[in-house]
C-alpha cells in the first residue's frame, strides 16, 4: 500500500520508501515524509494530477510517481 | 560593519522582511521559490543579504544550490557577522528543521544566529499563542516575534541586529535535526490545524474535479479581459494627455523640420507606445494578485498533468504565466523547476508567451482589423476574445514545441519529480503589489523608451529627408525598404511594414513606434485609433494583418531575452538556434495564414 492509494481524508503511517534515487527520498525526508510519520491525503486534484498530502511540516502536493514511493500502513 | 545573511525556508517571508528593512522592492509573492537570486540591500550601516529559500542544506533546485553555496561561502570568508534566520510561526517544525542546521553551521564558524519568528499576525488573528521566551531559551539565541506584513516587531529586531556583535556564538553538537525540531514544536509550537482547515475548505472548491478547471479558465479569462477591455478608459486618458501635451509643445515651435520632428517622431512614435502603459499595469497587478493569494500554486497542480504530457511540469506554469509580463524575470523564475530537462523546455517555451512588449502590436493590429463588438453589457468584447486567442495560440505553439523537443532532442535528459509545498491562502499585501505594478510600468518605459526613441529618430530622419514631410515614397527609408520588400511580399506587406518588422527585432514594441513615425510623416496622427485607421487605409488586407499578428506571436524579437537565455542555459548555440527557428516558424505560419485568409 502506498500514499497514492490513500483515499481522500484517509491517513497512513509511513513504513519505508520504495526503491528510488537517493536525492528524491532525501528531499521527501527533508519535507517531513520520514519513517513513522503520519500523513493524510487531503485532496485529489483535477485530471488525476498531483494529490495534496498533510504531514507535520505542512501541506504538500506530490505527483503519482512520488506518492507511490512512500509505503504506508493505513490507520 | 559586516553583513547579515537572511536565510529561511521558502515562503517564510524573508524577502518581505528584507524589503521592510532596506526600503527596496524585491519581488515577493505567496508561493515557494520566488527569490531565485541572492539580493543585497543597505539597512543603516549594515548590508543585508537575502538568500533564496531552502528546506535544508541538501539542495535540489538551482536556486537552492545558489543559496547553500553563498551561505557557506559567506560563513567561511566571514563576510557575514551574523545570520538572521526567519522562522514561520505557523509551521514551526519545518522552519526549525532548517533553523537548527543553520545554527550548527554558523556555530562552527563562530557566527551568531538571530531568529525572527515571522507571521505572528496570523497567530494573533486565530487567537493562537506561543511561548517565545521559552523558545529563545531552548534555542540559546534571540528569538524576535515579528510580522513582516504589518511591520510589528521589526524595530526590536533592528535593535538586536545592531548589537549583534555582542552576541556570543554557541557550541553546537551533532543532533538529529528532524527529531529535535519535533521536540521543540511539541513544547513551544502551536496547533496549526485551525489554519489548515481554512485552507482545505477553499481547496475543496478550487482543486475540485468539477469546479477546479472551471475556476482556472474563468480566472485566466478575467486576466485577459482586464488587460484589453478594462484598461481602455485609462489608455484613453493617456492618449488624451499625449495629444494635449503634443499640441501645446508644437504651438511653441516654429514651422519646419523641428515642429515636424516633435509631432511626428516624438508624439507619433514614442507617444503611441506610452498609451500601452495602463495595460502593463493591469497585467502585472492581476498576476501579482494571483501570486500573493496563493492561487498560483493551486494552478500549478491543476496544470501539472496536462503540462507533463508536453514535457513540462506544473511548476513551469508559474514562469510561463510570468512570461506574459516579461520573459526575462520568467526565465529566472524557471529555476524553481527541479528537473533539468523540464527547466530547459520551460526556458525554451517562455519566449512564446505573449509578453507585455507584444501588447502594443496586438492592440494596434486588433484595433485595425477587428470590429469593437461587445457582449454582456460591455463586459466582454470581441477584440478581447481575439486578444485571448493570440495569447492562446502562443501557449499552443509553446506546448507543441516542448512536446516535440521532449520526445526528440531532449529525450535522454534526466528528470525529477513534482513535489510542491502548498502555501496558505492569504490576502494580498496591497502596497507592495501596487509598488510592484508601478515599478514594472517604470521598467517598461525605461527599458523600451530609450530604444524606441533612438529607433524613432533614425526612422524619422531616413523617412523625412531628402524631400521633407509628405514625400515618404521618395525618402531614403523608402529606398532601403524596397530592398527588403521581396521578403515581405509573400505576406502581402509593403516596404513600410518591412521596415517596422525589421526595426522591431531590437524590441517588439518598436513596431508601433516605427509605424507611428512612418504614417506620421505622411499625415499627422498621434493616437492609436488614428494609426489603426491609417493601417486600414494603407490597403493592408485582413489576411496580411492576421499574418502579421501570427508572426509576432511566434518570432523571438527581443535581444535582452536572447542574452538571458544564453546566460541561463550557458549555450550561445541554443540561443542562436532558438532565434532562427522561431523566426522561420513565425514566417512560415504567417505565410500559411496569408494563403488561408484572402
Amino acid at each position: 500500500m502506498n500514499a497514492w492509494n490513500l483515499q481522500q481524508n484517509q491517513s497512513g503511517k509511513i513504513i519505508c520508501f520504495n526503491e528510488s534515487t537517493k536525492a528524491i527520498v532525501k528531499r521527501l525526508e527533508d519535507l517531513g515524509f520520514t519513517q513513522g510519520e503520519i500523513i493524510s491525503c487531503l485532496k485529489y486534484s483535477p485530471f488525476n494530477g498531483p494529490r495534496v498530502y498533510k504531514n507535520s511540516h505542512g501541506i504538500f502536493s506530490l505527483e503519482e510517481e512520488v506518492a507511490k514511493l512512500i509505503e504506508v500502513q493505513i490507520l | 560593519m559586516s553583513a547579515i545573511a537572511i536565510i529561511g525556508k521558502p515562503n517564510s517571508g524573508k524577502s518581505l522582511l528584507f524589503n521592510k528593512m532596506t526600503g527596496l522592492s524585491q519581488k515577493v509573492a505567496n508561493f515557494p521559490g520566488v527569490t531565485v537570486e541572492v539580493k543585497e540591500g543597505k539597512y543603516g550601516e549594515h548590508t543585508l543579504i537575502d538568500l533564496p529559500g531552502i528546506y535544508t542544506f541538501n539542495a535540489l533546485t538551482q536556486d537552492e544550490e545558489v543559496a547553500v553555496k553563498k551561505f557557506f561561502d559567506h560563513l567561511a570568508t566571514h563576510k557575514v557577522g551574523a545570520v538572521l534566520c526567519v522562522l514561520d510561526s505557523t509551521s514551526l517544525k519545518a522552519s526549525l528543521r532548517l533553523g537548527l542546521e543553520v545554527q550548527m553551521a554558523a556555530a562552527k564558524e563562530k557566527v551568531p544566529v538571530i531568529f525572527a519568528l515571522n507571521m505572528m499576525d496570523v497567530l494573533e488573528d486565530n487567537q493562537l499563542r506561543m511561548d517565545v521566551d521559552g523558545l529563545a531559551k531552548e534555542l540559546r539565541a534571540p528569538v524576535i516575534p515579528i510580522s513582516a506584513k504589518t511591520g510589528n516587531g521589526i524595530e526590536p529586531l533592528k535593535h538586536i541586529l545592531e548589537n549583534s556583535q555582542n552576541l556570543k556564538p554557541i557550541d553546537f553538537s551533532e543532533i538529529n535535526f528532524e527529531l529535535r525540531a519535533a521536540e521543540i514544536q511539541k513544547s513551544f509550537g502551536v496547533n496549526a490545524d485551525v489554519l489548515i482547515k481554512k485552507q482545505t475548505r477553499l481547496d475543496q472548491i478550487l482543486l475540485s474535479n468539477i469546479y477546479g478547471g472551471f475556476f482556472f479558465v474563468v480566472i485566466m479569462l478575467v486576466l485577459f479581459q482586464a488587460i484589453f477591455t478594462w484598461a481602455v478608459p485609462f489608455m484613453d486618458l493617456v492618449e488624451w494627455l499625449i495629444e494635449v501635451i503634443g499640441m501645446k509643445a508644437a504651438s511653441y515651435l516654429p514651422k519646419g523640420w523641428l515642429q515636424d520632428f516633435v509631432i511626428e517622431a516624438i508624439f507619433g512614435g514614442l507617444g503611441s507606445f506610452l498609451v500601452f502603459v495602463p495595460q502593463i499595469f493591469f497585467l502585472t497587478f492581476i498576476v501579482g494578485l494571483l501570486e500573493d493569494s496563493g492561487y498560483l500554486a493551486r494552478a500549478a497542480i491543476i496544470c501539472h498533468k496536462p503540462l507533463k504530457f508536453f514535457g513540462l511540469s506544473g511548476k513551469s506554469f508559474i514562469p510561463l504565466l510570468s512570461g506574459h509580463a516579461c520573459a526575462i524575470p520568467a526565465i529566472y523564475a524557471s529555476r524553481v523547476v527541479e528537473s533539468p530537462k523540464r527547466r530547459l523546455l520551460t526556458v525554451l517555451a517562455i519566449p512564446l508567451m505573449g509578453c507585455s512588449a507584444r501588447l502594443p502590436v496586438y492592440t494596434l493590429l486588433i484595433a485595425a482589423f477587428i470590429p469593437a463588438y461587445s457582449f454582456l453589457g460591455g463586459l466582454i468584447g470581441l477584440q478581447g476574445i481575439i486578444f485571448f486567442s493570440l495569447y492562446f495560440l502562443g501557449i499552443i505553439v509553446a506546448l507543441i514545441v516542448s512536446g516535440v523537443l521532449s520526445k526528440t532532442l531532449y529525450k535522454t535528459k534526466n528528470d525529477s519529480p513534482f513535489i510542491l509545498e502548498l502555501p496558505p491562502y492569504r490576502l494580498p499585501h496591497w502596497r507592495p503589489l501596487l509598488k510592484r505594478s508601478l515599478n514594472s510600468c517604470h521598467q517598461f518605459i525605461q527599458k523600451a523608451g530609450l530604444v524606441i526613441f533612438c529607433v524613432t529618430i533614425i526612422v524619422w530622419t531616413l523617412g523625412y529627408f531628402p524631400n521633407g514631410s509628405g514625400h515618404l515614397e521618395s525618402s531614403w527609408l523608402a529606398i532601403m525598404g524596397r530592398f527588403i520588400e521581396p521578403v515581405m511580399t509573400p505576406l502581402g506587406l509593403d516596404w513600410k511594414y518591412g521596415i517596422a518588422v525589421l526595426s522591431s527585432f531590437v524590441a517588439r514594441e518598436v513596431f508601433v513606434g516605427t509605424l507611428g513615425t512612418l504614417f506620421g510623416i505622411e499625415a499627422i496622427g498621434d493616437d492609436i485609433s488614428n494609426l489603426a485607421s491609417q493601417i486600414q487605409n494603407s490597403g493592408l488586407t485582413l489576411g496580411s494583418g492576421m499574418a502579421l499578428l501570427v508572426f509576432y506571436v511566434i518570432a523571438l524579437q527581443c535581444v535582452s531575452t536572447l542574452v538571458i537565455i544564453r546566460r541561463e542555459l550557458n549555450s550561445t548555440k541554443t540561443a542562436i538556434s532558438l532565434f532562427f527557428s522561431y523566426g522561420a516558424l513565425a514566417y512560415f505560419l504567417a505565410w500559411c495564414v496569408k494563403l488561408l485568409i484572402p
